[in-house]
């Protein structure tokens, strides 16, 4: 009974110890997995991609409507940003891309193409504007 | 005699250290992964990868710019961007509702496939030695220190005797592609012309011309560093021995 409570008293201290002595390396490898070499995201649905890739697919999508007119081809590609079997704002994304073009140097061509895509989704469906702030 | 006490290393840090760093592992890679919030097209799901390729040749079809199309492919990491096109546009064109799409996917798989071939044509040419470089009438000096490239190869070209000469660059960066935006300068005694690569990209992005005008000699500049002089127009001979203005072709390398 006493050499039983001995072990098990030593061996709670080792462990103390051998977790005392363990931080240091914890603490590393938290800042490697999380900062230096964080697991990357495969298979990731379109609502991940960063906001120049969001942007830049806006983009092609008001190249293509450019070349064809045909506002609900476009709505349909941009519900590409949107999630899966969930209702989608097509002019926030075209929004958001125009601001986006806007705030880093896209060419008057490209934002020409966006607020051209832009205005044809309000005269497609008004209920797209939206909605002002009091 | 007092046998003094063996001194162990301290492998307990050690131990301590490794078990350490395999619980963070641990933690971080299996139990508390940071949220992935921002991803690039490379790392999309199959489905949502084809809808992106699809929207790169859509947009091409319409603006028909093969380098950004080119760009937008190359973030979907595909090995073979070319294949990767052909194969979509064969599944598009089996259904009669996406006619349009395969045509612009087979497009773009056409261009971009067209384009990487004379691309690479080029690049051999230009490495291929010319014999007859040597025996040019035009001396060319290279002068530039620390400059970033060298001069790797220099022909003098004879294609045609209506054509008027020019000065043909080529640049290539270290990993041996060519490289858009390089800014390069000639100058005589009497003018200055500042181009850049990257202007003529149905050529090559690494590609640059500027006419020669004959009897003036040049100097060619890379990044504002003087690397050839007594550059001039040559006289030369066609294929079919017509007298003609040949144009210096120039390939230079990044230097390591």
């Amino acid at each position: 009974m006493g050499r039983s409570l001995i072990l098990e008293t030593t061996f709670l201290v080792d462990l103390e110890r051998e977790h005392n002595r363990g931080t240091p390396g914890t603490v590393i490898a938290v800042y490697y997995g999380w900062a230096v070499r964080p697991i990357t995201a495969a298979n990731a649905p379109p609502t991940l991609l960063r906001e120049d890739y969001r942007a830049d697919y806006v983009l092609m999508v008001a190249e293509a409507f450019q070349a064809d007119h045909n506002t609900e081809r476009a709505i349909g590609a941009l519900g590409f940003l949107g999630t899966e079997g969930q209702k989608y704002d097509p002019y926030a994304f075209v929004s958001d891309a125009l601001a986006f073009g806007t705030q880093n140097g896209y060419s008057v061509v490209d934002l020409e193409l966006l607020q051209g895509l832009l205005a044809a989704l309000l005269e497609f469906d008004a209920s797209f504007a939206p909605t002002p702030t009091p | 005699m007092i046998r003094e006490p063996e001194r162990k290393p301290p492998l307990f840090l050690l131990t301590g250290l490794v078990f350490g760093l395999l619980l963070g592992l641990v933690l971080t890679w299996l139990v508390w992964p940071p949220r992935v919030t921002e991803v690039g097209p490379a790392n999309l799901a199959g489905p949502y990868r084809t809808q992106y390729r699809l929207m790169t040749a859509l947009a091409f079809a319409a603006s028909t710019d093969l380098g950004r199309a080119q760009a937008r492919l190359a973030l979907l990491g595909d090995s073979d961007p070319v294949r990767a096109l052909s194969s979509q546009a064969q599944e598009a064109l089996a259904s009669s509702d996406t006619q349009r799409e395969a045509r612009a996917l087979a497009s773009l798989a056409d261009e971009l496939g067209a384009y990487l071939a004379s691309m690479q044509a080029t690049a051999e040419a230009v490495n291929t030695p010319n014999p007859g470089g040597q025996t040019a009438s035009t001396p060319i000096e290279a002068v530039g220190e620390g400059a970033a490239y060298f001069l790797d190869d220099q022909q003098l070209t004879c294609e045609s005797a209506e054509a008027p000469p020019y000065v043909k660059i080529f640049i290539f960066d270290l990993k041996r592609n060519p490289q858009a935006g390089v800014q390069l300068a000639l100058s005589s005694e009497e003018a200055e012309a500042k181009f850049s690569t990257g202007q003529r990209p149905e050529m090559s992005p690494g590609y640059a011309e500027y006419p020669l005008t004959p009897g003036v000699a040049y100097t060619l500049s890379i990044q504002g560093i003087q690397m050839l002089s007594g550059l001039q127009a040559a006289a030369c001979q066609t294929e079919e021995g017509e007298p003609a203005w040949g144009s210096w072709l120039l390939l230079f390398n990044a230097e390591e």
